[in-house]
């Protein structure tokens, strides 16, 4: 298609301006040409003052538009006519049904979807307050009961944990119609009885396009399957798999989960802990702590019990170790709080594992087939220049190691009013994730609250101008209506899905949100549902930190591929947006075991520079003789992970007689090594087995590591920057094993290991080690004796 | 015919008609609300193309499945303003029509008339400018797909938003005394 005039003959006026302003009709980019045309039209707008201001103004106006009407109301079809739909679907032959007068009946009055959708009622009170083994007993007898107690009595119950859900849901009843009674939507059209009823029974709340499978699923499994607790663990898959089959016997259910591990990971204080069906670092990396109950009230803190670090182990009787592939992410930003906050902090919150593993590190990606590499660095200790410090470093392979896919984006920010600093937070770290996107990947950004709305249609990150006009109306307008916000994200992202894409709503909110926002259940079960689509999400909470105030952290509900990361600081937010840019999780490799064999000829003890007492997987396989025996958990595409053992050598004198000890001599070998990594793992593709206690892992990468002495000033940054790290902990610890470690040295290692620092966080712990050591020195000069470091109670 | 293999493609059909409706229907529904005006006749419209989409081989729609829908809602819609006797033919009437048309206010454009909002002079458009502006920014249909769906050429469609685009700002700009954002108040 041709301009009907040249663009030299333009004027403000012509329509062809639009055209261009609009880029598209004859400069759309699939039309041939478009890029000459382009270049010429762009030569002559720039010559011209006039021109260019027209362009501008049709570009604004346009926004405007577009933004305007990206404000209408979402409506969706009702259930019933996408169940007439669905019907006609399965059945053509059967000859179009008039409206939806057929289809209806098939389904609808399933008996499961009664059971479930009594089932969910008395569950959403008990199930959510306790979520326990007791709790799930008792759902499961609550049906029964409940089938013969008056409607009223089931209402009331569900009225106990959602009655302020109520009063915020009503003032959107009257605008959404998936919020209306079905009744009234099709007025004139007969619902069957066994649509409504099950809504009625539950009192006031108006019925909802329902998912009422779903819902129950969410509600059935409260409880993380690594919770402790045995009857819960396997109570919980098989109301998983009860949902699964009661989809298939109805279309409403239709997005049950396939398997338990899909359903919803329920989050409170503690989340879902570092479990394989959580396939996210950031949703694995979450607290350790056992999850007891999503609700606020119920959150323990943790209990001020000091753990002890590993101490040394004795090669010669135990050569083999390995540690957790997920640590947790939550030591860091305690540390920091405490430190910025002007105290140091309780030795408790400072786990070694997790202060190295919130840093990345400058890992080679896998080369050739394997899906994960290792990689060892030995170095003399910096704290005992005698003992050496070995750097271990597993990494999976990136998917995309070249650029990401196209990317749609839609950020809802629900934030309080109050949270002035977290609103400028959202808004510098969106900016910030806004510059990296591509022209090619879309953004929409929507407004929670009261006057929800949207600030930025789906739009091309090309137009930055227009992005970041939009941040700046971004407000704290008051409660997060949540639910609605939620809708209309996914509907947003949905408008714009880019196949083989990232497509993700990024949710951020404050520690004033709350479940009491959106009826949990619904959340969960829009959750799932648009993740079945391919719609991810992605939960920020905003200035939470979920040990120092547990009632801060928000109630998520989280199924699998669900990431929610709390966020204490504008660093933080912007790296756990940037994350949010990788590709879908896929996982890299599965049944992943690293298996680390010390040398006794070489290695007299060794310690991993951990604590105890935390994940019982690490110290069953800590104590285990067999590390093959050890189930493997997945890794995750780009997934790295880094630990630090300490090993006092063994000098010659030491060294066990026996005739391994000659062989070894003898031949220069592996007995030179000073241990020897082996990654075992499985393809992704072949790795179906799950049972892997018997067999070994099929395919294994070893890695024999030589003894090296060299002084930990001739290591690399990376090295010198984990020793900081780990340093920085021992010396907060006060620990046993902290040699001669000073303030002074762990600063010199952490300025000499900043590296490239593209995102700020090595400069941010130089900070941190500074502070603390100033604090120190002020504590030391406080109270005698000199030296020790004094912990906040 | 082998059973379990018919039913295969019958649980591909259904899943396909589900996808489709779970990511397509609030846009139909949006766009058919705008041509008849009240939710429960775009329901039956959106409804309907459904019901047509059905018929189609899973997979034989690719890549125009947007369109398509829009094109079946459209002539549904049609279809039944002429039984009606409602429709204003606005997509057969050339695009000669100008800005200084009378306004044809219709209900169905915006509930909420918040007039810091462009869109309460959205009704003031004619109906073919008012649904090409709706196709190209709310839809976010190309040209070429809007004129495909309206039977325009690519350069009427240009021209018609060209000209509601004109009209838009000139009408805010008469009404720039009112509380809000001006649209082309610079950032």
């Amino acid at each position: 298609m041709k301009s009907s005039s040249s663009p030299a003959d333009w004027t403000p006026d012509s329509p062809e301006l639009t055209d261009f302003a609009l880029k598209d009709g004859p400069y759309e980019q699939s039309v041939p040409g478009w890029a000459e045309r382009r270049a010429a039209a762009e030569k002559v707008v720039a010559r011209s003052a006039a021109l260019r201001a027209e362009v501008g103004e049709i570009r604004r106006l346009a926004d405007s538009v577009e933004t305007d009407l990206a404000q209408e109301e979402i409506h969706r079809l009702s259930l019933d006519r996408r169940q007439a739909v669905l019907a006609y679907a399965r059945n053509p032959e059967r000859g179009l049904p008039r409206r939806f007068a057929e289809g209806l009946s098939s389904n609808a009055d399933s008996p499961w979807r009664r059971f479930w959708s009594v089932l969910t009622r008395p569950a959403m009170g008990l199930g959510l307050a306790a979520a326990t083994a007791l709790s799930i007993a008792l759902a499961l007898w609550s049906p029964w009961k409940s089938a013969s107690v008056p409607a009223g009595s089931v209402a009331a119950n569900s009225t106990v944990s959602n009655t302020p859900v109520r009063k915020l849901e009503s003032a959107t009843e009257a605008t959404n119609p998936l919020e209306q009674p079905l009744g009234d939507v099709v007025a004139t059209d007969a619902v069957p009885e066994s649509l409504i009823q099950p809504e009625i029974q539950r009192g006031d709340p108006p019925p909802r396009w329902d998912h009422s499978g779903k819902n129950s699923a969410a509600l059935g499994e409260p409880v993380s399957e690594d919770a402790p607790g045995g009857t819960t663990a396997t109570l919980a898959p098989a109301l998983g798999s009860d949902v699964s089959a009661s989809a298939r016997s109805s279309d409403v259910a239709s997005f049950a989960p396939k398997d338990s591990k899909e359903s919803p990971r329920w989050l409170g204080q503690a989340k879902a802990k570092a479990s394989p069906s959580v396939p996210n670092a950031l949703a694995a990396a979450e607290t350790r702590e056992p999850v007891v109950s999503p609700t606020k009230a119920s959150s323990p803190r943790r209990q001020a019990q000091t753990t002890r670090e590993i101490p040394f182990q004795s090669a010669a009787t135990t050569p083999l170790s390995t540690f957790p592939l997920k640590p947790g992410n939550t030591s860091y930003p305690q540390v920091r709080r405490a430190i910025q906050e002007g105290q140091l902090p309780s030795p408790d919150a400072v786990r070694l594992d997790e202060l190295l593993n919130y840093f990345s590190y400058n890992q080679p990606a896998p080369a050739g087939s394997d899906p994960v590499s290792a990689h060892v660095e030995v170095a003399d200790s910096p704290w005992s220049p005698d003992h050496r410090l070995v750097k271990i470093g597993v990494q999976a392979r990136p998917t995309r190691p070249v650029g990401r896919p196209a990317a749609n984006i839609v950020v809802l920010v629900s934030l309080s009013p109050g949270s002035a600093d977290r609103l400028s937070w959202a808004q510098r770290s969106l900016q910030t994730l806004f510059e990296t996107l591509k022209d090619r990947d879309s953004v929409a950004l929507l407004l929670d609250g009261p006057r929800g709305r949207v600030l930025l249609p789906p739009t091309s990150a090309g137009d930055q101008d227009r992005l970041s006009r939009s941040l700046s109306l971004l407000r704290a307008e008051g409660a997060p209506r949540g639910l609605e916000g939620l809708r209309r994200a996914y509907a947003l992202a949905a408008q714009h899905l880019v196949r083989d894409g990232i497509n993700r709503v990024i949710w951020i909110l404050d520690g004033e949100f709350s479940a009491e926002v959106g009826t949990r259940e619904e959340l969960a079960a829009l959750i799932r549902e648009q993740t079945e689509w391919g719609v991810l999400l992605s939960v920020l909470g905003f200035g939470s930190d979920p040990v120092a105030d547990p009632n801060a952290t928000p109630w998520v509900p989280t199924p699998s591929g669900e990431t929610y990361a709390s966020v204490a600081s504008p660093a933080e937010a912007r790296a756990a947006l940037q994350r949010e840019l990788r590709p879908d999780p896929t996982t890299a490799a599965e049944d992943v075991t690293v298996d680390v064999r010390f040398n006794p000829d070489r290695v007299d003890r060794w310690r991993l520079l951990s604590q105890e007492n935390r994940d019982p997987s690490t110290r069953r396989a800590a104590s285990k003789t067999n590390a093959a025996a050890q189930k493997g958990t997945p890794m995750e595409a780009g997934q790295s992970v880094t630990a630090l053992y300490e090993i006092v050598p063994n000098r010659s004198g030491n060294r066990p007689e026996s005739a391994a000890d000659k062989a070894s001599a003898a031949v220069a070998g592996p007995s030179n090594d000073l241990l020897s990594l082996q990654v075992g793992y499985r393809s992704p593709t072949g790795g179906t087995v799950q049972n892997t206690t018997t067999n070994k892992p099929p395919r294994s990468l070893q890695v024999g590591v030589p003894d090296v002495h060299r002084s930990a000033d001739a290591a690399t940054a990376d090295y010198k920057f984990a020793a900081a790290v780990v340093g920085y902990g021992l010396l907060l610890r006060d620990s046993p094993y902290k040699g001669d470690l000073t303030w002074e040295k762990v600063q010199s290692l952490a300025e000499e290991g900043q590296g490239p620092d593209r995102e700020g966080y090595r400069m941010e712990f130089l900070q941190l080690v500074r502070q603390a050591r100033a604090l120190n020195d002020s504590a030391s000069n406080a109270a005698p004796p000199a030296g020790q470091i004094k912990s906040r109670p | 015919m082998n059973p379990s293999s018919n039913s295969n493609q019958t649980d591909e059909r259904v899943e396909w008609i589900r996808a489709s409706m779970e990511r397509h229907e609030a846009e139909l529904l949006r766009y058919a609300l705008s041509l008849v005006g009240d939710l429960p006749s775009a329901e039956d419209l959106v409804q309907d193309a459904f019901f047509k989409l059905c018929k189609q081989e899973p997979g034989s729609l690719r890549g125009r499945l947007v369109p398509w829908l829009f094109t079946v809602v459209r002539n549904q819609a049609m279809d039944r303003h002429r039984r009606e006797s409602r429709w204003p033919r606005a997509a057969e009437s050339e695009a000669s029509e100008v800005a200084g048309n009378a306004p044809i206010p219709s209900a169905s454009v915006q509930a909420r008339d918040d007039v810091r909002n462009l869109m309460s002079l959205m009704p003031s458009l004619p109906p073919n400018q008012r649904e090409v502006v709706r196709l190209k920014f709310q839809n976010q249909l190309s040209y070429r797909e809007i004129s495909q769906l309206t039977r325009l050429t690519e350069t009427n469609v240009g021209f018609l938003l060209h000209t509601a685009l004109k009209t838009l700002r000139q009408r805010f700009e008469h009404l720039d005394h009112r509380p809000g954002q001006p649209p082309t108040s610079s950032p």
